[in-house]
């Protein structure tokens, strides 16, 4: 990706300014900043690839469209996970009122990604490291929506309550009970293995 | 003092920094003499870190061009009229959702009510009177209504001597109300 020294070097702000001002490759800057992460987010939520690529692609489109309303009041980042966690979290419960639709177009969830980098020398270790992930992915898969955006952005980006609360819309009480329950459901899954 | 079970719930939030510096200080204090909350707290911290180690390493690899590729593509092609119109409607931090329906609703419905409720000259203004005749299958109908005193009036009359064709479900009465 071509970049200019100026755009890398300013910051998300004055990249908003700029983009509001039309010029598209301050938003090509903002997207490669941030795609990442938000697309982490809305996979731990879809819990599959081509679905999450598809909502991540767009949350930008509609972030792009909106720019010239955002004020600043939150950070841009906040934003975007905002628009991305509500478009996901819509995705699912949309996908869970069509099951069968799912099954006919024979599209499941992602098994776990073996990171060659990660393999280690001890095959015992190794396969107990993928039990685990195996079954990690079958508990959160089986979170409602709500519980998963919370346990995500809890252990993705680290976020406070006060912010998790006010991206979902939501009472901080709401995510702390929330968070508890799906740490509870997951070490429940996970019982026999750590 | 908090028992166990206590403890157990608020660890989270412990972990997470969320507890206010009292409940903090009492459940770290708990956890130098319970081995078994002790326990806990340490599967809650391989948790969180299995969970981040998971969901990372599932989104490794997705390249920049095929998110921006699309997204370039989108934002070049110009909006229809109507996205254009909802771009500026949405305040565009979530999408429709059915309990914004409902709350809306459920607004305008009490608006609605307290309206005819408490300003009866508003509802007044709205009143109506008509008559009108039906042809209800060869049988002599009209309506009177009036809105204002909420009333309605049926007459039914007889179908002239010329015509034959009544429906059986006329009534037989000359008038009726």
């Amino acid at each position: 990706m071509a970049k200019t020294g100026t755009i890398v070097e300013l910051s998300d702000w004055e990249l908003v300014q700029r983009c509001q001002q039309g010029q598209v490759s301050a938003f090509q800057e903002l997207v490669s900043r941030h795609y990442q992460k938000v697309f982490v987010v809305v996979q731990g939520i879809v819990n599959h690839r081509e679905d999450a690529m598809d909502i991540v692609q767009d949350t930008f489109l509609r972030v792009y469209r909106k720019i010239s309303g955002f004020k600043g009041d939150s950070s841009f980042y906040t934003w975007v996970y905002r628009i991305a966690v509500n478009l996901a979290i819509d995705f699912k419960r949309q996908k869970k009122r069509a099951p069968m639709e799912l099954a006919e177009r024979g599209e499941g969830y992602d098994e776990p990604v073996e990171d060659p980098d990660r393999i280690g020398s001890d095959p015992g270790r190794d396969l107990q490291r993928k039990e685990i992930e195996r079954r990690l992915l079958a508990a959160i898969a089986d979170l409602t929506p709500d519980h998963k955006a919370v346990i995500v952005l809890r252990a993705i980006e680290g976020l406070s309550y006060k912010e998790i609360s006010r991206l979902l819309g939501c009472s901080e009480g709401t995510v702390m009970s929330r968070l508890h329950y799906a740490r509870k459901r997951l070490l429940e899954k996970l019982d026999s293995v750590i | 003092m908090m028992s166990c079970g206590e403890i157990k719930d608020s660890l989270g939030a412990w972990l997470d920094q969320e507890l206010d510096a009292t409940a903090a200080a009492q459940v770290r204090a708990h956890l130098e003499g319970c081995a078994a909350c002790l326990k806990e707290k340490e599967r809650l911290e391989f948790l969180d870190a299995a969970l981040k180690r998971v969901l990372e390493s599932r989104s490794a690899g997705v390249a920049f061009e095929s998110i921006w590729g699309a997204v370039e593509r989108s934002i070049r092609k110009p909006a229809p009229w109507y996205q254009r119109l909802w771009d500026r409607i949405d305040i565009g931090l979530s999408p429709l959702r059915p309990a914004w329906v409902l709350s809306v609703a459920a607004v305008l419905s009490l608006g609605a009510f307290f309206l005819v409720r408490y300003l009866p000259e508003w509802s007044a203004r709205n009143s109506f009177t008509f008559v009108e005749s039906l042809d209800a299958h060869g049988a002599n109908v009209a309506l009177f209504r009036d809105s204002g005193s909420r009333t309605t009036v049926i007459w039914l009359f007889e179908p002239p001597e010329d015509q034959d064709e009544v429906s059986e479900e006329a009534p037989a009465a000359s008038t009726g109300f």
